[in-house]
């Protein structure tokens, strides 16, 4: 941690030299940029170090290209954050005549990853038809029952329903039981569901009816269903509003229960 | 209980603030040129900002408020109310002064009413100016106008191009500016 401050400071430091500084005319590289932007990289955060870079006053600077060359050099052998790392080669190609900046050529610029320059698409990138929509694939007559077909995977509130049937013509992985595919359903599914069914009411664990109180938000999620107008709209809100009748009844019974104690 | 003091507590903020945001403040009096502003009320425009300045003095305004506006405001109300040399000494006075906080925005709207005018040398110098005072964070859209009101004609081949390797390198080289990055790197790559 000691040190973390000591690189932060140095970094601070630093900047406030370089600012106060600018424009240098006749150096290679202003006094204390380079170590700057060493130190502020060294520092803990990723974010402080990219801000240090992005504050860097190249003005006056004789041969930006050498000296971002020689940071991103520096960087990578000190395993620095990689995005930050790739915009300074970034800066590089786009300084240098006929390199792709946005390409992944010649300069190592990688394309397709989190935060990069994302502009252009090689031919690795392009994935080929993803195998999960079966529905869109030429299926054999003689797999035709083996093949998953169109799975009703949620029931219209949103649960999940896998039974042995599905499971055994689509096996399904864990992590595909989820809200995968649900959307579109609900799209479909929304068109012909009967309204009076979307709106799940819950009760007490005497039999009551649970109804929510005036100004509650329970209250408020049922009076909106009035002002709904599109099926899938309604549908979401009943789920909505279903979810948070059934808890605050849950938590009125638990209540009750713990205080009958 | 609880479900009702939000109701209370709107209710004693809009007692609180109702009378501030009608005009009794910086911020409510730039509003109301604003909204003058958007219902093309030139004259309205003027007047009205006139009175903010007078009210509470062109640098209170200037440094508190955000880029645009009531300078911007106030240069364009003249400039569509036809006294278009006010407008521009106006913003003259905000660009040429180096300490003004307003500086940078006025360059740009000076390039862009010279622009209008007709002036493009004027609109060319101004918006070198932009570029060279922008520390190339936000102004994106401006940064762009700016950009195309810049004759490369004007500036010379080595001046055009040191122009653009200083916003190459602090255009920060994320994927927000790559449309505008590219477009300076293919002007490089013309004119090498």
């Amino acid at each position: 941690m000691k040190r973390f401050a000591a690189y932060a400071a140095t970094a601070a430091a630093t900047f406030l030299s370089v600012a106060s500084a600018a424009p240098v005319t006749n150096g290679a590289f202003p006094a204390g940029v380079r170590d700057a932007a060493r130190a502020a990289v060294l520092t803990s955060s990723v974010d402080a170090a990219t801000a240090a870079f992005r504050r860097i006053d190249w003005r006056g600077v004789r041969d930006p290209k050498t000296e971002l060359a020689t940071l991103a050099g520096e960087l990578s052998s000190a395993k620095a954050d990689a995005a930050l790392i790739r915009e300074i080669r970034t800066k590089l190609a786009l300084l240098t005549p006929g390199a792709a900046a946005f390409r992944g050529g010649g300069l190592g610029v990688p394309v397709v990853e989190a935060g990069v320059l994302a502009v252009a698409v090689t031919e690795a990138d392009v994935l080929p038809v993803p195998v999960a929509w079966a529905s869109v694939l030429p299926v054999p007559v003689s797999l035709a029952d083996v093949l998953p077909v169109p799975v009703r995977m949620f029931d219209p509130l949103g649960f999940p329903v896998v039974d042995a049937q599905v499971s055994r013509t689509a096996p399904l992985r864990v992590d595909q039981v989820g809200p995968v595919g649900f959307d579109e359903f609900r799209d479909a599914y929304a068109h012909w569901f009967r309204r009076e069914y979307a709106v799940r009411e819950a009760y007490f664990a005497d039999g009551e009816q649970a109804v929510g109180r005036w100004g509650s938000r329970v209250w408020l999620l049922k009076r909106q269903l009035r002002e709904v107008e599109g099926d899938t709209e309604y549908l979401d809100a009943a789920r909505e509003y279903s979810r948070a009748a059934g808890v605050a009844a849950w938590r009125r019974d638990a209540l009750k229960k713990r205080r009958g104690r | 209980m609880k479900r009702y003091a939000w109701m209370v507590l709107v209710l004693v903020s809009a007692l609180g603030f109702a009378p501030r945001v009608q005009g009794q403040t910086v911020t409510g009096d730039v509003a109301k040129v604003t909204a003058l502003f958007k219902a093309k009320d030139w004259k309205g425009v003027v007047a009205a900002a006139d009175k903010a300045y007078a009210d509470y003095g062109v640098e209170a305004i200037e440094a508190s408020m955000p880029a645009r506006s009531l300078y911007h405001h106030k240069a364009w109300g003249m400039f569509f109310n036809g006294d278009r040399e006010g407008a521009v000494s106006f913003l003259k006075v905000r660009a040429d002064d180096a300490a003004s906080p307003s500086r940078l925005g006025a360059c740009y709207e000076l390039s862009r009413m010279f622009s209008g005018i007709g002036d493009k040398s004027s609109a060319h110098g101004y918006a070198v100016t932009f570029l060279g005072l922008w520390d190339g964070r936000g102004y994106g859209t401006q940064s762009a106008n700016a950009f195309s009101y810049v004759k490369p004609a004007l500036l010379g081949k080595d001046a055009y191009a040191a122009l653009l390797e200083s916003l190459i390198l602090k255009i920060p080289a994320i994927e927000e500016n790559a449309k505008f990055l590219g477009r300076l790197k293919s002007e490089l790559e013309k004119i090498r």
